[in-house]
This record gives C-alpha cells, structure tokens and sequence, in this order.
C-alpha cells in the first residue's frame, strides 16, 4: 500500500483525485487543505508521496514543501498551473527537493483530469517507488539560496559574436538529456561548469511549453555561461547553453555560417518531447560523431538511451548519471543497460567529467 | 526518407511531413540552383510548400495526387511571381 | 447557506439547460426567458451572502441577456459565455460546499469572464453581420470575375507547432475554384529562414455553400475571413449560402450515424444465413465454420459500435428533474396549496432524445398531479391526510428501459367518473362504458377530448390533454399507463427505452407470421408432448421442471386465427418459455427460427396503437419483423 497524502485547497480537487487513486486501489488516501494541516498529518499519517498545490491559503505550497524537506522528507509532486509565475514557482520546489510536478488542470476539472489521470498515476507510483530525498537536500538548498545571492552573480556572457564560427569550427558539443529529477541536475552540472567552458550545450528536458522559458531563464541568472531557450534558428556558440523549447523537439542543422540548432514541431515518432533521441539523431547528422559528448541524466522513461548508445558506437563520448544520484534512474538506467554508457558519474562529478573531456 | 538528394536534383518522395521542411530549406540554402523533383511526390505539408515558395527552386515533374497537381503545382512551377493563378 | 446552495444547484442547471438550447436556436425565446431568470435569481440569492464576486459576474450575465430580449441580436457565442458564467457559478457552489467560501482567485476568474462577455457584444455584432458584399482585404487580382466564397486563412505563426497542415486543411475544402499561397511577411534573409515558422496566407475560393465552407475550416476559424464574390457576369450562380451559426456537431448527424449503425447490425445478420446456406453445401462445412467464426468477430465489433453510437447520446435527468422543483412550487403557489417534491433517480442517464422529449409531457403530469390529484388543504384535512401533499418524481432503470413515475398522495382517479364523463363528452356509449372494468375506464382519460378537470384553469387547462402526453411518449418509443386508488393517489408511469441499444431477439413463426420476442426474458425452449399437457383452470398447461407452466397458444393470440388448435395427439408442442411479469410462461409457436440482436423501432402508422407490440425491427431480407410485447398481450 501507498500511503498518500493530497493536499489542495479545492474540495472538488480533493474529491476527483483522492477517487482516481481510490479506484486505482494500493493506495491508503489522505487529505489536507493546506499546508499547515499537511503539517500537522506529516508525522501522523507519515505518507510515502504527498501530491502539493502550488497556490493554497495559509501556507502555500512552496513554504510547506520546505518545511517538509526539513521534518520528515519524503516524495513530493507538485500540482501546479501552466502559468509563467506557476512555471517558476515549480522550478524553485523542484530545486527544492520536489520529485517532479503534474500540470494542473485549468478548465473543467473533470474533463482535464481524463488527460491528467494516466500522468498522475504514473508519477505517484515513481514517487513512490524514488529514493526518499535525504538530509543533505538542506545542504542543497542553503546552497541554492546563496546561489541567489548577489555574490554568486554571473560573470558576464563570454563575447563571441565578434569571432564567428565558420561551417565545422566547433571543436566539440555537449548534448544533455534529463527528464523527471532534471532541473534541479541540471542546475548541478551547468552553475560547475566555469564561463569559459569552449563547447556549446544543449539541453533537452522533457517539460511542457510553459516550462522551458523559464528554466532557461533561472539557470542564465545562476550559471557563468549564458543560457538561452531556443525559439528559432540559432547559431551554435562555444560557451553557450541551449535549452530546447518545450512540447517540441530541437534538432541541429546547418546554415551557410556553420551549425545551428533550431525547434521543431513535435514528432509523433517520438513519445516524450523534446526528444533527446531526436536531438542526439540530429546533431550526429549534422557533426563528427567524434566530437560529441552526450550525457543522460535523471529521468523517467528511456528516451536518449538508443541515440546515446549509437553515439557511443560511432566514436562519440558518453556519460550516465549514476544510480546513487539520480532521482529515476531510468534513462541513464537504459543508457548503462544498452552497454552505451562510456562513463557512469554520480551527479557533482559530471561537471568536472566534461571539463576534462574538453580543453577548458 | 522522403527528402533525398540526386546530383542537381532534390527528389520529394511519398507524403512529405512537416519535418522534411528543414532538410529541404538546409539543401537549397547550401546549393543553390538545384531542381526539385515533385514526380514521385504523394502529398506537401504546408510547411514544405513554404520552403518551396522562400527559396523558389525549379520544379519539375508531375505528380499524380490531384490537389497536388491541379492546386499546387500551378503555385510553384512556371510563372510564380506572384503565386495567384486561376487554376 | 444550505438551501442556497440546493436552489443555486437547481438555477445553474436550469440556465444551463436554456443556455445550451439556445446556443444550438439563438432565437427560442422561452429558453431566453429562461435563463434570464434563473440568473436573475441567482445573482439574486447571491446577494444575501458574501459573494461579491459572483453576484458581479452574474449581474454582467444578466445584462448581456437583458439587452438579447431587449432586441439586440443574440449570437451563440453570446450565449456560450453565459454558460461559461453559469459554469463557474457550479464551480464556487463547489468550493462554497467543500469550504464554506469562494476561492481566494474567484475575483480574478470573474473579472475575466466578465470582460469576456463584455468584449463578445460589440465584435460579434460586426463578425455576424451579413457577409460583406466585398472582402474587406484586397482581392487577389486572379480572383476578380469569380463567384462563390472567397476565403483569407491566414495561420498563426505556430500552426506547424500545433499540429495543423493549413494547406492541407484548404486542399479539404469542398468545391475549391482558385487558390492562392503568398507569404505573409517577406522572405527576408534567407540565412535565417525558420522552416517551422508559418509565414503564409492562403487565400481561396470555394463554390460550396457556406456551411460547408465553415465546417473544413472549423479547427482555424479564429484565423479564417470570408466574404461573397459576386460575378461579373450577371445572372452566374451565386451559391448556395445558408448562413448557420453553429459549428457543433449536429444531432442529425449523430443520428445518422445512429441510424447508420443499426443498418449494420441488420447487414450483419445476414451473414448467418450466409452461412448456415454453406454448411448446407456439399463440402461447404469448413467455410460455414469460418463464415460463422468472423460473423461472431463482427457481432462483438457492430455491437460495441453500436453501444459506443448509443453513449454518445446519453445523458443523466438530472438536468430535467432540476426544473421541476421551482416550476411545482410556482404551481402549487397559484393553487394555493402545499406541496412537498421529491426526485429520485436524476444519475440515471437515458438518450438525449428521449430526456429533450421528456419536458413537455412530465411537466404536464406534474401540474396535473398539482392540480387535480392533490386536493385542497381543507379536504386534506378532513381526510386526515397531512396539509402538505407529496409529489414523487422517481426514475429507475429496469434492464434496458427506464421508468419514471409522477406519483400524488392525492384523491385518486375514480373510474364511475371517468365513465360517466366519457358518455357525457360522447366518447363511448352508457353500455359500453359501464362493461370496461376500473382499469380500462381510467385508461380512458388517455382519449382525446377527455379531461377530468370540470373547471378549466390557469395551471393546467391548457388544452392539452393526457392523449397529448401519450403521444409524446410514444414518439420517444415508450409507453405512459396510469394507475392509483381513489382517495389514495394516482401514479402515471413512462415505461421508456433507455438507448436505441440492441435487443437481442429469439424469432419464431407462428401462424405463417415470424415474430420477435425479447430474448432475455426467454428461459428455455422445449418440445412438449401433446399428450403431456394438462388443463388447470380451463386453461392449458404443462409440466416443467417441478412447477406447472400455462400454455399460451401464441398465433392464438396474435393472428386470432382459427388455426388456434393444438398439435393433434401424439405430435408435439413447439413451446418458448419465458419469463413474464414475475413468472414462467410457455408460448406455443410453429418452429423457432433463430436469434438476431437487432435495433428495435417503436411502430408508427397503423401499427402504433396496436396492444402487445413492443415495437418492429428490419429483417436482412428488407421484411419488418414485430416484436412481441409478452406481458402485454397477456395483460
């Protein structure tokens, strides 16, 4: 049996979801209506998964999950509307020890929640199923908060627009794919990553349209190198970091300049987007294979496993997150399964295994 | 592979979908003056008649689908300044 | 709060039945009215509480409305606000259930929707105008000397990423005379071409009429303009342009596809014939085999198809039984009389035909159960009933029909008034009338002309009779019989069918005639030696199992033929036995023909009065089978 704890503050919410996990039986149900409450059954009920709104009276979602990170941690999905504030406010619980997030339904509550329900029901059995998040996520987090601080600013995007690539000039590319677990992973491996790093990044985290902006966004403020969100053809830079668009997918191809990598409307061919399969496929099309350093991180699924393992076979570099960091050890799982993994490394060591890899 | 390229000739092959469009515009930005093949062609997203129009390659061939044919093809073959024919 | 939140439950659905009316017939006056004063009430109640944000929202709703019946043109997409409104409102009586309070982004979510309606007047006005004489953009000059419709589709720029093929969705487009593509923008440097980026505009013309128009562009209609070309050349057809509002699907061509479906079925069946004839060939067994292996494949598959055709129309009664409440009270105010409603069984979800047809004919009953069942406080009193009377309005399913009865606690229907009432309005003569036995006689009140009211009045002399109410009820392919006691109340009961389901039929013959009968009430067949039958109580029977079973001599009753006679001594009975009204029943037949599911027809024409018919089917062979009603024609 699951024990699961929903805390929202609408009733009708409340209702729907506690009967979809009831009519899914294994579970032993509770519910709160905000965060104090879920408070006070944190210790009582001790739940394995608690479902959190964002938005609640009293104590809203974020402040309850921080207080859940510190009493008893345990797995948290995050119910939260496709909403520019909501994308932010996810992200900050996911860098806060959240295990992943479930959009919230915004019109006709029982009409969204037939499209929601195979998603919900997905992600609470891995929440279940995920290592309970330890202590060290305080750590994590007084790191993040000094992150913010002022002293940690950025050094200043490297200039490059004056030394323009010409076609086949990059020397290398770093191809990241992550998935359930990511942002905070990525988050991890990119503000290591020093502003000199000589490569381009590209990022493929499975996320929805609303998403990716502002992820790009947060890790531009954190990281040295300049982060971007792709929204059109763009030319590929050596120390710049391309987050593919959500619910699309991101390929490189190549303009009279040199490379770029630019969206494209989602394939149907692939089941999660934006596709790492289809980005790794792309850019081995588009550049030396030799070149390439693909890494998959944290996630649910195996998208990126197939493309990284025919990279690996065709001279490329490689590198797994190891079982001991990730949050779902599911994509990189496959990647090591496949015999595709060149390097498995737990999530603080990826940065510096890129760095070695590349003449910084 | 509904995108291939045959020396000077671009052929489009079967029902080309929306992400033929990039290998397509990619091919006629890097060599201009190919020729684009339509006569095997089943069907065109719209996104590919797009590239067709930007990058404005001769077309040739004739492709059997009747909306390609008779609705289409009038658009991108011949006098296509100005793309507005009666059909 | 409590009564607050019943009464909003019951005005939200009833504006929500008004409104959805009126978005499929903008102009139906009395759904206007409707909802108008559901709102009004609603915004109404609202106020007693602190709902500010509700009651403001609905005060924009009700003045939207307001100037619809002041004669401002209401569009549907007018009224597809209002309900967004009304739909919100069901949602805060969610959270006002749950919490006790409205959430904290109710203001915001009612700005919005009333900006929203607020915004739909003045734009629609322009957008619904008669179609301008001239595009208002500049025509492709190709296009000048045409006649039809021209179309401008101009894609959002993300169209590629949502999916959509626009030249795809214009090669659709029926009847297509010109097309255009052109760039929206231009080109620009070529370097930076985006591939996924829409940069078109389409534009077209179509000799199809404009409903047809409208439908290949239903997906991208916020990205559509169209206008009427007129021809140069006088006299050139202009086409056919029906305006239609509404892009919903149609419930025609539901029941088209409903209609559809049951041909299969019928077209299926054929396939056992089809193969019993090849079992019959020589050598043909193993093709009979296969033949009958894929007919029950596509038995299952038709009558999934048919079931899935059959849910698309269902719908609960819950919005139906929540007018009842507040038109009862009205009532039994302008009568003067108390009376307690009860509903029961609103979850039970029945054919949308069938819950739209309902109205008229239940609301009928109900005011006469009002008024005439229910009597007057005094008379209540001195029959030591309570002063309140009580009206039951109750649904339930029973297999695939369901049954809805009005029921009153009231002074009953007395049959020696009935009688005398029908030899006084000349319906049937003193004899005649006085040998029809109670049951009958009630039954009567269902023949045109006869009403039992002796003073016409406001609520319920109207006009419209109980014959009314019968042919309502047999158009919906159902049945409405009355019973009760005098002094204790009367009951009128709607036996209705719950789907155009399939009905698994057993077919005999009988008399020459085949026949259907319901195959679920069948227990068993049987040959009964003649000489095994017994006579009980002057009437046939025999033994089976370890109870005695009457014989019904079925082509008796349906063909009333003198070949009613039994199989002569020593032969055997050809007998059905089924189950009818709580116990066993052998039909004697002439031979047992097989079984077929088949799409059962309520009869119309000269059949529809017929006593036992439960309705008629399509045979493979294009001849109409009847299907037998067994407990009628016992009855």
């Amino acid at each position: 049996m699951i024990k699961l704890l929903i805390v929202d503050d609408s009733a009708l919410m409340r209702r729907v979801m506690g009967q979809l996990f009831q009519e899914a039986g294994g579970y032993v149900v509770e519910f709160a209506r905000d965060g104090v409450e879920a408070l006070a059954k944190l210790h009582a009920f001790r739940p394995d998964v608690v479902t959190l709104d964002v938005q609640m009276p009293r104590m809203d979602g974020l402040r309850c999950l921080d207080r859940i990170m510190v009493e008893r941690p345990c797995a948290v999905l995050m119910v939260s509307s496709l909403t520019a504030d909501g994308a932010d406010a996810t992200l900050e619980a996911l860098q806060l020890g959240a295990f992943d997030f479930v959009p919230k339904p915004d019109r006709t509550v029982s009409l969204a929640l037939d499209e929601l329900a195979p998603v919900l029901l997905d992600k609470v059995r891995a929440a279940a199923a995920s290592r309970v998040p330890r202590s060290h996520r305080l750590a994590e987090r007084l790191r993040a908060r000094r992150a913010a601080l002022p002293a940690f600013a950025p050094a200043p995007p490297p200039v490059i627009a004056d030394h323009p690539t010409r076609p086949g000039d990059l020397a290398g590319a770093v191809i990241i794919g992550t998935s359930t677990g990511g942002p905070p992973a990525l988050e991890a491996v990119l503000t290591a990553l020093p502003g000199s790093f000589p490569w381009p990044v590209l990022v493929a985290q499975h996320m929805p349209a609303a998403f990716t902006a502002s992820l790009a966004r947060r890790l531009d403020t954190i990281c040295a190198l300049r982060v971007v969100e792709v929204a059109g053809p763009t030319p590929l830079h050596p120390g710049n970091v391309y987050v593919a668009r959500g619910d699309a997918d991101m390929t490189v191809s190549r303009r009279a300049a040199g490379p770029i990598v630019l969206p494209a409307p989602a394939s149907p061919a692939h089941r999660w987007h934006p596709s790492v399969d289809r980005l790794v496929a792309s850019a081995m099309a588009q550049l030396p294979p030799a070149r390439l350093v693909g890494v998959l991180m944290t996630g649910m699924g195996n998208d990126g496993a197939a493309s990284m393992a025919a990279l690996r076979i065709a001279g490329g570099r490689t590198i797994a997150e190891a079982e001991e960091t990730a949050v779902v050890w599911g994509m990189p799982g496959e990647l090591v399964r496949m015999g595709g993994a060149e390097q498995v490394a737990p999530l603080d060591a990826i940065a510096a295994r890129l760095m070695a890899l590349a003449p910084v | 592979m509904t995108v291939t390229r045959d020396g000077a000739t671009i052929r489009l092959q079967g029902r080309c979908r929306v992400e033929d469009a990039e290998p397509l515009a990619s091919l006629l930005h890097a060599t201009p003056g190919l020729t684009v093949d339509l006569g095997d062609c089943e069907g065109l997203h719209a996104a590919v008649v797009q590239a067709l129009l930007a990058f404005a390659p001769k077309v040739v061939g004739t492709p059997s689908d009747p909306v390609l044919r008779d609705l289409i093809l009038p658009l991108l073959a011949g006098e296509r300044q100005r793309g507005q024919r009666p059909i | 709060m409590v009564q607050f939140l019943v009464e909003g439950r019951e005005l939200v659905a009833e504006a929500s039945r008004d409104l959805a009316m009126l978005i499929a017939r903008p102009d139906d006056v009395a759904a206007l009215d409707g909802c108008f004063r559901a709102i009004h009430t609603l915004k109404g109640s609202t106020g007693l509480f602190d709902l500010q944000p509700m009651g403001a929202m609905l005060h924009a709703a009700e003045e939207l409305l307001a100037a619809i019946r002041a004669g401002r043109p209401g569009h549907a997409e007018d009224f597809a606000r209002v309900l967004e409104a009304v739909d919100q409102v069901d949602r805060w009586l969610d959270a006002l259930e749950g919490d006790g309070a409205l959430p904290a982004d109710a203001d915001a979510a009612g700005r919005a929707i009333q900006a929203r309606m607020r915004d739909a007047a003045p734009a629609l006005d322009q957008a619904e105008a008669q179609l301008p004489a001239v595009p208002d953009w500049q025509l492709s000059a190709a296009f000048t000397g045409l006649s039809g419709t021209a179309i401008r589709y101009t894609p959002r720029v993300d169209c590629y990423f949502a999916g959509d093929d626009p030249v795809a969705i214009v090669a659709a487009t029926p009847q297509l005379i010109a097309l255009s593509i052109a760039p929206r923008d231009a080109w620009g440097e070529l370097e930076h071409y985006d591939p996924f980026a829409c940069n078109l505009v389409i534009e077209a013309v179509s000799a199809a009429p404009r409903g047809e128009i409208e439908a290949a562009f239903r997906l991208v209609a916020d990205q559509v303009e169209l206008a009427e070309l007129t021809a140069a050349e006088p006299g050139a057809p202009a086409g056919g342009m029906t305006t239609r509002r509404t892009l919903r699907v149609d419930a025609a061509r539901i029941d088209h596809l409903g209609i559809l479906a049951d041909e299969l079925v019928t077209a299926k069946n054929g396939l056992v014939d089809l193969a019993i004839a090849a079992e019959a060939l020589p050598g043909g067994h193993t093709l009979g085999q296969a033949l009958r292996s894929r007919q029950a494949q596509l038995d299952r598959l038709v009558g999934d198809l048919h079931a899935a055709v059959g849910k698309v129309r269902l719908a609960p009664l819950a919005p139906l039984f929540a007018r009842f409440p507040r038109l009862a009270r009205e009532t039994a105010g302008a009568l003067g009389k108390s009376v307690r409603l009860e509903l029961e069984g609103q979850e039970i979800e029945v054919d949308k035909t069938i819950v739209d047809g309902l109205f008229d004919p239940l609301l009928h009953v109900l005011r006469n159960a009002l008024d005439h069942g229910v009597e007057p406080v005094e008379r209540r009193r001195a029959a030591g009933k309570p002063e309140a009377g009580l009206v039951r309005v109750t649904a339930r399913a029973a297999g695939d029909q369901v049954v809805i009865e009005v029921a009153d606690d009231g002074a009953g229907i007395d049959p020696a008034r009935i009688r005398n009432l029908a030899v006084a309005r000349g319906v049937l003569g003193r004899d005649a009338a006085d040998a029809l036995d109670d049951r009958d006689a009630v039954d009567l009140i269902f023949v045109p002309g006869l009403s039992t009211a002796t003073t016409v009045n406001a609520v319920s002399g109207r006009g419209v009779g109980m014959d009314v109410v019968r042919a309502a009820a047999a158009r919906l392919g159902g049945k409405v019989t009355l019973s009760g006691e005098p002094g204790r109340g009367t009951i009128v009961r709607f036996v209705l069918p719950m789907t155009m389901i399939l009905t698994k039929l057993m077919v005999v013959t009988c008399g020459g005639e085949r026949y259907g009968l319901a195959l679920d009430s069948v227990v068993e067949t049987a040959r009964i030696a003649a000489d095994r039958l017994v006579v009980m109580r002057s009437r046939q029977a025999f033994q089976f199992r370890d109870q005695v079973v009457p014989l019904v001599i079925l082509r008796e009753l349906v063909g009333g033929s003198s070949q009613g006679a039994l199989a002569p001594r020593g032969g055997a009975e050809r007998v059905v036995i089924a189950w009818v009204g709580g116990e066993l029943v052998g039909f004697a037949v002439d031979a047992i023909v097989g079984r077929m599911d088949a799409a059962l027809r309520p009869l119309d024409g000269l059949l529809s009065g017929a006593p036992g018919l439960a309705g008629s089917t399509l045979m493979p062979d294009g001849s109409v089978l009847l299907v037998l009603d067994l407990a009628e024609l016992l009855s």
